[in-house]
């Protein structure tokens, strides 16, 4: 490898990341608070730069110069560092999403073959379980905030977010194994894709237009894991752990100042790479929706230099704030949950359903391979068959029975 | 093992050993909770390096992500605030620390004079061989390790809420 | 340089001692939790350490194993725990001398 690969691929890709996903923080913020403010019918911030864009910055540079408070009894260095664990998992866990697809590029900086780069930190093989691992510790932050704050409402928030995290993590943990069913099955007909690489779940969608996706194939699953997406964010309808009206602002109370914006940005950040998460295993990645098309397939950039590293991004980027625009819309629309409701939801309602769509989606996956050599087909494309199949099965059940009871209904009632 | 690796081998191992003494020295069991958890992610980075990165994934995601979250949570709904426990009477320390010197010693000896060197740098376990071992070679293991996860929550449920099992008694009477 | 399968098993050795350490020098009944928690850690350790060196899966899957059951373990310890302190308001091992509640 060249210096210039390894400065590319060490240097290079790693800090580009994250600084474009944190330069797309501000505008998610300003995105939630115009919004919300359309969903109210009010106008929002509209004054500082064009459509009151610079609201953020203008909020952040107010949040700096505020003053920095800790609580005379907090546990001073857990709750000065609270927010900083709260950060790490997040940002960590995207080293492992693929942002695009995999660029050509020159073996030295203007010469040489062309040597294939993802646009990815690190294409590794336990990448989906180590977003998993992530997610499991940012819980940290949010529980050691309430802890150290020494406040009873802090404490609260921090008893509940723990308790909420951990059991929404195990439906989400199930529909993610859901669709690695699907990838490994591609990684397995395919030779040079590991199983559990992000890369793979997104290759694994390949195909005309988004006929692919896995929100169709696994749709239980692709349900499931919204749910537990904004359970994981701690957001509403499930901001139990800093619920206003209960809590005063829960776990972060206490916090003023840049601690404060640091827990603020945290959300935003755990929301985008969640969503991320999401594209890469739902919604086909940076694959492009207008694939196979055949009109607009013919304005193919892939062999226009630049363009053809940026469309796919750009795709990506796309989808994510689709799925951001999900969850603001979700956050302004329901009411809160009960906690009592929120337990239950989890471990009542979400639980055994995602245990019954693994169930399923394994079984149709093995009649799949065993049938696809048969058919000379792709054991994948057996499997949305078969799943479609399943759909349309159910739907004329319901149908009919629906149509049966309204026949049975007398007249005009 | 270059001379990069041994310096980051290195660092763990004292992230590691340092996490868990101050652990056993903490006052407070929220800080003990969190130098544990230190400790377990320097053995999960120590997973990484000798080539297991699916043990080292598990290692975070059930040590650090569930079992200390569980501990931390504990310690928080029981509100244990500053306890000096730590035993205080000299005998007590004497032995211990005794023990646990001459423990040590013996097991560092049998590590450092039993363990031969690994043949060759072996390249890192897939997740697919250890699933594939999973389901073949360990597959009863595997269903009564799911069997012991179900009897242990089943245990729990009882043990931690009395009213349950009053609850279920008053529905028995209710149904006899 | 350092072995790193001898180098391993050592640290093993030091991560139990200090688990005993804390085992016997504890009385807060999480704390010695937390202690038998790192002795069956500094156990995968040398699992792990040993499985490289006869090039096995067999050291990871034991690992993979030991750590269900120490899941189901820490959850059943601490269920007691919380049964024992509604009972004894207290969670120093020396006083939860009796074998009922």
């Amino acid at each position: 490898m060249s210096g210039w690969m390894i400065f590319l691929r060490a240097v290079v890709i790693p800090l580009v990341i994250p600084i474009v996903v944190l330069t797309l923080i501000p505008l998610w913020i300003w995105l939630e608070r115009r919004v919300c403010a359309r969903l109210q019918q009010r106008l929002g911030p509209n004054r500082v730069g064009w459509q009151g864009l610079f609201q953020p910055i203008a909020d952040v540079i107010k949040l700096l110069f505020k003053e920095d408070i800790t609580p005379s009894h907090a546990d001073r260095i857990v709750y000065l560092a609270a927010p900083v664990v709260a950060l790490i998992p997040s940002v960590a866990a995207l080293a492992v999403i693929p942002f695009g697809d995999t660029m050509s590029v020159p073996s030295h900086l203007f010469w040489g073959d062309p040597v294939p780069v993802p646009v990815q930190v690190a294409d590794v093989n336990i990448g989906i379980l180590w977003v998993l691992a992530l997610g499991s510790l940012a819980v940290y932050g949010v529980v050691l905030a309430g802890w150290a704050s020494n406040n009873k409402w802090s404490l609260l928030g921090g008893v509940r977010s723990a308790a909420q995290m951990v059991s929404y993590e195990l439906p989400m943990g199930l529909a993610v194994i859901a669709v690695m069913l699907s990838s490994s099955a591609f990684a397995t007909a395919h030779s040079g894709y590991a199983a559990l690489s992000l890369r793979t779940a997104v290759e694994s969608q390949r195909g005309v237009a988004f006929a692919g996706w896995n929100c169709f194939w696994h749709f239980p699953a692709f349900v499931i894991f919204c749910i537990c997406a904004v359970a994981e964010c701690n957001r509403a309808p499930f901001d139990l752990p800093e619920a206003e009206q209960e809590l005063t602002g829960g776990f972060h109370t206490e916090y003023s100042s840049l601690r404060f914006a640091m827990f603020f940005m945290g959300e935003y950040i755990h929301m985008t790479t969640l969503s991320a998460v999401g594209t890469a295993l739902f919604f086909g990645g940076y694959l492009s929706p207008l694939a196979g098309i055949p009109l607009v397939s013919s304005l193919n950039v892939s062999h226009i230099p630049v363009l053809n590293i940026l469309a796919p991004v750009g795709w990506f980027l796309l989808k994510v704030l689709l799925c951001i625009l999900l969850f603001i819309w979700l956050r302004w629309t329901l009411p809160r949950l009960r906690w009592d409701q929120l337990m239950r939801l989890g471990w009542v309602a979400l639980l055994p359903a995602a245990f019954g769509w693994v169930m399923v989606a394994a079984i149709l996956q093995t009649v799949a391979a065993e049938i696809a050599p048969h058919t000379a087909g792709d054991p994948l494309l057996v499997y949305r068959v078969l799943v479609f199949l399943t759909a349309a099965l159910l739907g004329l059940i319901v149908y009919f029975k629906r149509a049966g009871r309204s026949a049975a209904r007398p007249a005009g009632a | 093992m270059t001379a990069g690796s041994a310096v980051v081998f290195l660092l763990l191992a004292a992230l590691a050993i340092g996490g868990a003494w101050r652990m056993i020295t903490s006052h407070h069991p929220v800080h003990s909770a969190l130098y544990l958890v230190i400790t377990f992610c320097a053995t999960a980075g120590l997973y990484l390096m000798l080539g297991a990165p699916f043990i080292a994934t598990v290692q975070v995601a059930v040590y650090a992500g569930a079992i200390m979250v569980l501990f931390l949570f504990v310690v928080m709904y029981l509100n244990l605030g500053l306890a000096r426990d730590v035993a205080d009477d000299r005998p007590r320390r004497v032995t211990a620390l005794a023990t646990t010197v001459l423990l040590g010693l013996l097991l560092i000896a049998a590590g450092a004079f039993g363990g031969g060197p690994a043949t060759a740098a072996p390249a890192m376990t897939t997740v697919e061989e250890i699933g594939g071992a999973l389901f073949s070679r360990y597959a009863l293991p595997f269903e009564i390790a799911s069997l012991a996860l179900l009897v242990a929550m089943i245990g729990v449920l009882v043990i931690a809420r009395p009213e349950l099992k009053r609850e279920l008694a008053a529905k028995e009477d209710a149904a006899s | 340089m350092i072995d790193p399968v001898a180098f391993t098993l050592a640290l093993s050795g030091v991560l139990f001692a200090l688990g005993v350490t804390g085992v016997l020098l504890r009385r807060n009944v999480l704390v010695v939790y937390m202690s038998i928690e790192l002795m069956l850690n500094a156990a995968n350790l040398a699992f792990v350490a040993f499985g490289r060196m006869h090039h096995s899966l067999d050291g990871q899957l034991f690992v993979f194993f030991s750590m269900v059951v120490a899941a189901a373990e820490v959850a059943v310890g601490l269920g007691i725990v919380v049964a024992v302190y509604k009972q004894l308001r207290s969670v120093d091992v020396d006083r939860v001398n009796l074998l009922r509640f």
